[in-house]
């Protein structure tokens, strides 16, 4: 590899925290026109690679070359002037601005600085039509969906004609078929020249989309190898040092009594006829492309939008939903797909975040008793190995994983009958990935039903007793088991049969 | 629904619209070109200081010390002129004002304190400068004259001090909409983390949004003492709250990320004509602030009813925001 075809060349990178060594002599490169996957656990060093590499943070010692020459970065404007655009895996846009003005956010057209607002409107039209997205680029960025204002990210990084551009978990909220147009916009990308560094947990689209992978692992790069001779389980393997031989264990509960039952639910305008039921020990998927429906549904359940028709039972037992309250009445908990926005409150400690909504039953003549509160916590902390092992942490400074755990925690504390996840491993590592289904796989061995949405195949193959598929707000049959394949459950979704 | 939306848009103009039709039906005369020249100019007042209020408030920040800058520049130009010309004069009480400005912002863009509770110290700060330095005691300028020319009225309607208003509101106007300054103010206050990574210095735009704000509240201050030919350290004491309560009822956030030039003009007109309504019709000042505190409060509620109702069920704000006002500083 000669000096010119090496986009990026990252020499021996360490940064130290104080008291935490977050990256130790890691070696990365990667030359123009190709797509480079960086894999790991959380906690691995991705992110902090990834600041290093957009000048977020100045590395304690190494050295980094672009395009042949060496470059110190200070700020992200100091990256970007070199070519380097970074789209998050948190969507990071103005919603108070439009699509155009997003796309063209730090660098919008203009002359005496003057807006030339109908130039960038125009620009940002060409840029969405090559990227295939049909947004509109006058529209209030706000009013998106979030798989839309993703497509409005790859569009902002795009729009600037990068030479390196990073990903970081572009599909986590994108649907199959969302994903399947990036792909192809990142060949085309790739084809142009541009070195493409691609972050992600979804080791299949790794292995379909990169020509090379790097893996790090406890802040050291393990190993760069080219995709072709190395599989998943290969790629598993290096990330967390030790074989994992069944990510998606199957629980073996024993399937009771229908628990929720929930008949011709229409809320006139996402979904419409939904009709299912999850019995006790059972974990019922609820799939289907993002926008089909799906957490609409789950948070009509759970009273948090209100629904013109249909039935709700808890055991066999009509009930009245109109509020969340009403929900964790009947014994029915949601934990929300929007983790940060919903699930945790982000100042406070792992403890409060776990008891908040029975803090009620902690409290004696109004005060709440310190000691039972502990012990919940504790509990909770040790039955999930929630890391670090510390109630009193804030819950905002654990990984995504941890995070998870601890909201699903919460809600356990309140006892109820059927749990509901929307998307629960979303962005979560490969090993907390398999600790959320182990703790799933416990909480129905218990009796518990759990209604589980999820955008992932492999894991609604792997978990669920049965799976509900929805299109455009319609529900299918529920298939078992035996009826279950990724083609068949693609065919639902997209309504389009495989020959 | 539709109907709501389309009252929440226009909200602004309709409040306006019914202060002005409730006001002619009960003060008589109240439409005479001699009464709203006298309320506009009184509103130009407010007017000016919420010019740099709903900068800063876009921007996700505030500013509490209008009130004191708009005294204490008003009080320097009024005692400077003992000593030189009244144009110099005004002018250096003009820059008292942008220094006041340039130390809330160095303070919140630098040191990243909270602007809420830095402009809060330092309004206590100005305010009793004022006081130091005229003794609590009232300050007269030397040129009676000048307060007869304040008070001309041209075309009918307008003052010196009412058409500088309107001009620097549609300049504001063209600003806010139209540059990208202007809309990088909407970025920094919508998502500071996002425009920070885009590059744009949010600091700077911090700081001389401070800058701005005061520089307008120390032009309102040394207008109001050349119009009153007085300086006074308990000038504008009350002013913070009507500037804020105008700007909001003109539709600006005060999370930031949120507002427009035109919202804060039919916000300060709609002040500005409540207070000449009561005024004429002698409602003594204490019942004149109940009434404008309840009528913000119902404000704030219908606001609060129409945007939920408006919007579609299982949506919700798309995005997590940190709250600059209350988590303090830029992020």
């Amino acid at each position: 590899m000669t000096a010119a075809d090496c986009a990026l060349d990252m020499r021996g990178i360490s940064k130290t925290f104080p008291g935490v060594k977050a990256l130790s002599n890691v070696n990365f490169s990667v030359k123009f026109g190709t797509v480079h996957a960086v894999v790991g656990e959380n906690g691995a060093g991705k992110s902090t690679l990834m600041k290093v590499l957009n000048g977020s943070y100045a590395p304690t010692s190494g050295t980094i070359h672009v395009g042949g020459s060496e470059v110190r970065m200070r700020r992200p404007a100091d990256a970007q002037a070199l070519g380097i655009r970074m789209v998050h895996q948190e969507i990071n846009l103005v919603p108070d601005l439009t699509v155009a003005e997003n796309v063209y956010l730090g660098r919008m057209p203009a002359r005496w600085s003057l807006l030339r607002k109908s130039e960038m409107i125009a620009r940002a039209a060409a840029v969405l039509d090559e990227l295939g997205a049909a947004i509109n680029p006058r529209e209030r960025l706000g009013n998106l969906s979030i798989s839309q204002q993703q497509l409005v990210e790859i569009a902002k990084a795009y729009a600037a004609k990068p030479r390196i551009i990073v990903l970081d978990e572009p599909t986590s909220s994108l649907s199959e078929h969302e994903t399947a147009a990036l792909f192809r916009i990142l060949r085309k990308m790739r084809d142009d020249g541009i070195a493409i560094v691609y972050i992600s947990h979804r080791l299949k689209e790794v292995l379909e989309i990169a020509d090379e992978v790097t893996v790090l692992r406890d802040g050291s790069m393990i190993e760069t190898r080219p995709i072709h001779g190395i599989t998943a389980a290969g790629m598993i393997r290096l990330m967390v040092g030790r074989e994992v031989s069944n990510v998606f264990p199957k629980s073996p509960a024993e399937i009771g009594n229908s628990v929720l039952r929930v008949d011709g639910l229409s809320d006139g305008l996402r979904f419409r006829d939904i009709s299912f039921d999850v019995k006790a020990g059972e974990i019922l998927g609820l799939t289907g492309l993002v926008g089909a429906g799906r957490t609409e549904v789950a948070r009509a359940i759970f009273g948090l939008s209100p629904l013109i028709e249909g039935s709700i039972s808890v055991n066999g037992r009509k009930v009245s939903i109109n509020s969340p309250s009403d929900a964790v009445k009947a014994g029915i908990a949601y934990v929300p797909e929007d983790r940060k926005g919903d699930g945790i409150v982000p100042g406070m400690s792992i403890r409060e975040n776990i008891s908040l909504p029975i803090l009620r039953r902690l409290t004696r003549f109004g005060r709440i008793r310190r000691s039972a509160d502990r012990s919940l916590a504790a509990g909770y902390v040790k039955q999930f190995s929630i890391s670090p092992p510390d109630g009193e942490r804030r819950i905002n400074l654990l990984s995504g994983g941890n995070q998870q755990k601890a909201v699903i925690a919460k809600w356990l504390a309140a006892n109820p009958r059927v749990l509901i996840l929307d998307e629960p491993t979303r962005g979560v590592d490969v090993g907390a990935k398999a600790e959320i289904h182990h703790i799933i796989g416990q909480l129905v061995a218990g009796g518990m039903a759990v209604v589980m949405i999820s955008s992932e195949l492999p894991e609604i193959l792997g978990v669920c007793d049965r799976v509900v598929v929805m299109r455009d707000g319609h529900a299918s049959q529920p298939l078992v088991r035996r009826e279950l394949s990724e083609e068949r459950i693609m065919a639902l979704a997209t309504g389009e049969e495989i020959a | 629904m539709r109907f709501l939306a389309l009252i929440s848009q226009h909200r602004v103009a309709i409040i306006l619209g019914l202060t002005l039709i409730i006001s002619s039906l009960v003060v008589p005369g109240y439409l005479a070109t001699s009464t709203l020249s006298l309320g506009l100019d009184r509103a130009a007042t407010i007017g000016l200081i919420a010019i740099g209020l709903t900068v800063l408030l876009i921007a996700g920040q505030i500013d509490l010390s209008g009130g004191a800058v708009f005294a204490l520049a008003g009080i320097v130009s009024v005692i400077l002129q003992r000593e030189i010309d009244v144009l110099p004069a005004a002018i250096v009480g003009i820059l008292v004002g942008t220094l006041a400005g340039a130390i809330n912002g160095l303070l919140v863009a630098g040191l990243k304190v909270n602007s809420l509770v830095l402009t809060l110290a330092t309004m206590l700060i100005f305010r009793s400068l004022a006081h130091w330095i005229t003794n609590s005691q009232p300050v007269t300028g030397t040129d009676i004259m000048l307060s007869l020319a304040f008070a001309q009225v041209f075309l009918e309607i307008f003052t010196v001090r009412s058409a500088l208003f309107i001009v620097l509101i549609v300049l504001l106007h063209f600003w806010l909409t139209r540059t990208v300054p202007g809309r990088n103010v909407f970025a920094v206050g919508s998502n500071p983390v996002a425009a920070k990574d885009s590059g744009i210095a949010s600091d700077r735009i911090l700081f001389l949004g401070f800058v701005f704000a005061g520089t307008l509240a120390g032009l309102a201050g040394v207008l109001q003492s050349l119009v009153t030919n007085t300086g006074s350290p308990v000038f504008g004491s009350e002013l913070t709250v009507a500037v804020i309560a105008a700007v909001v009822v003109g539709g600006t956030r005060l999370e930031g990320g949120k507002g427009s030039a035109l919202g804060t003009l039919g916000g300060v007109l709609t002040i500005g004509s409540l207070t000449i309504a009561m005024e004429f019709q002698s409602i003594p000042a204490y019942v004149q602030q109940v009434v404008s505190g309840l009528i913000l409060i119902l404000l704030v509620v219908l606001d609060r009813a129409v945007t939920t109702k408006g919007r579609a069920p299982g949506t919700r704000p798309a995005l997590v925001r940190d709250n600059p006002i209350t988590q303090g500083g830029n992020v």
